[in-house]
């Protein structure tokens, strides 16, 4: 199976960010691959390691700085890395990125592509499902679990939806896939796949490469264009008062979270024991069940 | 009268027979011992072998060890250097007057001369005192036991004890019937040794003494050699992995752990037991399990699974069983990580650990349990990449961010707005910017923090020092990166902020963080940053005695002061922030009982910051408690962690306790 992974270098979120206009102040900014890409990235390696023969590629249209994110996803094992990047790239917006990314893709040979659900920065969300499009593929958003199996051509895919629920597609491959937090957690690459990285050849293109003209990309123009960015809204301060019993990591989380606290799901996962154990209790606990004396 | 001479040529068969017989038994397992040190990496190159050498020989005859864990709560070392001191002169008595004079049947000349009398004269005084040390060392273990020894009732601690007792009985035995069969040590005009002497009055039968006089020498001898014979199987073996120890101990500065090469190698770490360092190896061999760390660890106080003692005696064990296997090239049968036997080491208890070198410090033995903890955690991070999810997330905080406090809404420079302060920057130039005020990730980005950085920025602004800040240009030290045994991330941040401090051509540093001080006073230097560091506790405590600081504060209160590890036991600064507090009219300052080389940890050292609890109680709150037991209302510290940690206990067990920094205090309280 040949999975192909679309990386996204972006702003760090976690930096000091201060907007000026419809661009951010770049003092004091990191950046980083889109952890959603991680994710991406990640589930990939997972049905590499399911599939024997599986090949991964991934593809990057980013700024030489985003060579050291690339390298960390060949660190984890990730078989092959395209990095494309043009100035004229810099203020692109998902349609060009998308339709780039499909002119990238194409003439490669896959079975599954996986994209982040959106950019942990602007939080478009738009590239994956523009790139199926272009590339005639069938495209399931928000995925938080996948079964795939190569016998058949099938893949089942777990989407998420509000308040817990989940959407199971059953399609056909290939497919793209966009990937939403709580699907995996991206492994943390040894020391020695890390030196091993460094040295592995990434392949760089210019648009020029691609057969594409920059200097036509600039002149149509994007189909949409930034007007404004601002803080998101900034989060309740003050409306909770973190449990001073809990430690300093735990108040960190809670306070991260905006002060509220994981739903608890009614969704039992596990073994048949303890899945008829737990629903006999909740039953119980409702009293729907008739007591039975002893 | 020389009961080896006395029996012919058999008793020389005899005498030379079981001799060897122990010697050899002494020597082959000396040999496999070494063997199996020999396994480990080659550790360090030494310097001034000499001096060493010379210093170990010094601190074997003075003890200098025992005298560290000697308090009123714990005489137990006075035992035990009863015990040493008379051993010394035990062993050499044996090879002068037993294996040579003796064994070759040269008494005569040996002992006539006034040497061997005031020798003897020396030894008997010396051997009730040494029955005296073990016969303490029985009681203590059986019947009057602290609870670090009551775990420890072994056969093998015993034996040892018991051979200790009896043989200066046989030893006195022998000479007394020799007094009484009329050869005493004297007759050159000294006194008869006092207490064989006295002895030697209730041998009157003279038909038996010769008997007596001959079972009372071979039995000494017997028990001589039989100690000699089991050396190597016992915990006896410190006497001489000891003293070994010391002599080979890693130089100064104390925790650091040995910068690794990142090239490529076979392995990173230790997962193996042949990856630590011979001089880890070495620690294992000296150990005596005297359980000395394991009172003073925080993790053990606190019932975590960390034990200092059973780290090191589960690597000795995993040496002990693979030893053999990895001698003939075969695989290790005993995993150093994860096993479930006695010498496998749980992946919890490695990061368990404070890192906070109490077990170091007390160890009479000088073992650096931390190093071995660092080294089996590198193994973990960077060859096995198994680390708690905490722990990554905290590393790829350092690595994408430059700093392990993700979800932090401030930046490196928010503190400084309207300080005016000078933030180094390439267009700007730097002169008359003496100091660097090394911010560090913690003091800049915790809400807390931030006002024991901006105390000390006002301190330094009204003392009127030159000094500028790096501002977003700062990157985390690497520290925790180190600790978490993440090696690899720790050159890079090194690397990159040795750069770009030698790129400003700054050389003395201020910096209000104890970890960060210590990485950049003490392992930067190996990686071609060399500064001068300054605690901002030192160099606060400098600008008042130059009458720079006015001090203001009247307020009256009770005080105690939390020791930071890295300030106090790693780089022994203990009396600047005491006498920062002490300069205060109105403070009453109160020591807690674990304080100085014996502070007990915050519970935020060793990456622990960042990394959830594990099982037992919390650190903090239990020092916390020590620290409110001493009734004081305020505790002061010099650390952002120490503050951090404190504060959380206190904002849990309340009573409005403040917790300050030492900064902090001369302003306000």
């Amino acid at each position: 199976m040949n999975i192909i992974v679309c990386l996204k270098w972006i702003t760090c979120t976690d930096s000091p960010i201060r907007i000026e206009g419809t661009t951010v102040n770049e003092r004091g900014i990191y950046h980083v691959i889109n952890p959603y890409d991680l994710l991406a990235v990640e589930e990939a390696l997972r049905l590499k390691d399911l599939h024997e023969g599986s090949k991964v590629t991934v593809v990057c249209l980013g700024p030489p700085p985003a060579e050291s994110g690339i390298r960390r996803c060949l660190a984890m094992g990730v078989d092959k890395s395209v990095m494309v990047w043009d100035s004229v790239l810099e203020n692109a917006d998902s349609h060009t990125i998308a339709s780039i990314l499909a002119d990238i893709i194409r003439p490669l040979d896959y079975d599954l592509i996986i994209c982040g659900q959106k950019a942990a920065d602007i939080e478009e969300g738009q590239v994956g499902a523009i790139l199926a499009h272009a590339l005639n593929l069938p495209v399931v958003s928000s995925v938080v679990k996948v079964d795939c199996s190569t016998e058949n051509g099938e893949l089942i895919a777990h989407r998420k939806l509000l308040r817990g629920d989940r959407d199971i597609v059953k399609t056909a491959l290939p497919v793209l896939l966009t990937v939403e937090v709580g699907l995996n957690r991206p492994r943390y690459p040894a020391f020695r796949s890390i030196l091993i990285a460094e040295k592995r050849e990434i392949q760089k293109h210019t648009l020029k490469d691609l057969n594409l003209n920059p200097d036509e990309l600039e002149a149509k123009g994007h189909k949409t264009r930034i007007v404004a960015h601002s803080k998101s809204r900034p989060k309740p301060k003050k409306l909770f008062t973190p449990d001073s019993n809990l430690s300093a990591i735990e108040r960190m989380n809670l306070i991260m979270s905006g002060g509220v606290k994981k739903k608890q799901g009614n969704l039992l996962e596990g073994d048949t024991d303890y899945i008829t154990s737990n629903t006999i209790k909740f039953l119980s606990e409702q009293k729907l069940l008739p007591d039975y004396n002893e | 009268m020389n009961p080896v001479s006395d029996l012919g040529m058999v008793g020389f068969i005899i005498f030379w027979g079981i001799t060897l017989l122990a010697a050899g038994i002494f020597f082959y397992r000396g040999y496999q011992l070494l063997e199996y040190l020999r396994l480990g990496k080659k550790g360090e190159k030494y310097r001034n072998l000499i001096k060493r050498t010379a210093g170990a020989v010094l601190n074997l005859v003075v003890q200098r060890c025992q005298y560290k864990n000697l308090r009123r709560t714990n005489v137990a070392p006075v035992g035990h250097l009863l015990m040493v001191w008379g051993f010394l002169l035990f062993v050499t008595y044996y090879l002068l007057f037993i294996v040579v004079a003796s064994g070759f049947g040269i008494s005569q000349i040996m002992e006539n001369n006034p040497f061997y009398v005031y020798y003897t004269w020396v030894m008997d005084i010396f051997a009730p005192l040494i029955m005296l040390g073990a016969l303490w060392g029985i009681i203590r273990r059986y019947i009057v036991s602290p609870p670090r020894i009551k775990q420890q009732r072994t056969y093998e601690a015993l034996l040892i004890l018991i051979t200790v007792l009896i043989h200066p009985i046989t030893h006195v035995g022998k000479i007394a019937t020799q007094i009484a069969a009329g050869h005493p040590p004297a007759g050159l005009g000294i006194a008869t040794p006092p207490i064989s002497t006295a002895i030697s009055t209730m041998f009157t039968n003279a038909a038996t003494i010769e008997a007596w006089h001959t079972f009372w020498f071979w039995s000494h001898w017997g028990f001589v050699i039989f100690v000699l014979a089991i050396i190597g199987y016992t915990r006896y073996l410190h006497m001489i992995a000891g003293v070994f120890n010391y002599l080979l101990r890693y130089e100064p500065p104390k925790g650091t752990p040995e910068l690794m090469d990142l090239n490529m190698q076979e392995h990173y770490g230790a997962g193996r037991i042949d990856n630590f360092t011979q001089k880890e190896l070495l620690d294992t061999y000296a150990c005596v399990s005297c359980g000395y760390c394991q009172d003073a660890c925080p993790a053990v106080a606190t019932g975590k699974t960390l034990n200092p003692r059973l780290v090191i005696r589960d690597i000795k064990t995993n040496l002990l069983t693979n030893g053999p296997q990895l001698l003939k090239m075969n695989e290790p049968i005993l995993p150093l990580i994860g096993g479930e036997r006695e010498g496998s080491i749980s992946e919890e208890t490695i990061w368990e650990c404070t890192t906070c070198g109490a077990c170091m410090e007390v160890c009479p033995v000088y073992i650096e349990h931390v190093r071995e903890v660092i080294d089996m955690r590198r193994y973990l991070v960077l060859e096995r990449a198994s680390l708690p999810e905490r722990v990554e997330k905290a590393l790829r905080s350092i690595e994408d961010i430059g700093h392990p406090w993700r979800g932090t809404q401030l930046s490196r420079e928010d503190w400084a707005k309207g300080f005016d302060i000078c933030v180094l920057n390439d267009g700007i130039a730097e002169e008359g910017v003496e100091y660097l005020f090394w911010i560090g990730c913690t003091m800049a980005l915790q809400e807390r923090s931030i006002k024991i950085t901006q105390a000390v920025a006002n301190l330094l602004k009204e003392s009127e020092v030159k000094f500028g800040i790096l501002g977003f240009e700062e990157s985390c030290c690497g520290e925790p990166a180190r600790r978490f045994g993440n090696e690899y991330l720790f050159q890079i941040q090194a690397r990159k902020n040795i750069e770009l401090i030698n790129r400003y051509g700054i050389k003395k540093i201020i910096t209000a963080c104890p970890h960060c001080y210590h990485v950049l006073k003490n392992e930067y230097p190996e990686l071609g940053g060399n500064y001068e560091v300054l605690h901002h506790s030192e160099f606060i405590m400098n600008l008042i005695e130059e009458g720079k600081i006015k001090i203001n504060n009247q307020s009256r209160c009770t005080i105690t002061y939390q020791d930071s590890c890295y300030l106090g036991r790693y780089n022994n600064i203990y009396q600047p922030p005491r006498k920062i507090l002490g300069v205060m009219p109105g403070l009453n300052m109160v020591e807690m009982e674990k304080a100085k080389e014996q502070s007990f940890c915050c519970g935020g050292g060793g990456g622990h910051m960042w990394m959830e609890r594990g099982g037992g109680e919390k650190i903090n709150e239990v020092r916390f408690q020590q620290a409110i037991d001493t009734g004081a209302s305020a505790i002061a510290t010099a650390c952002p962690w120490c503050l951090e940690m404190l504060e959380d206990a206190a904002t849990m067990h309340g009573e409005g306790i403040k917790v300050l920094d030492v900064a902090e205090i001369i302003h306000n309280l």
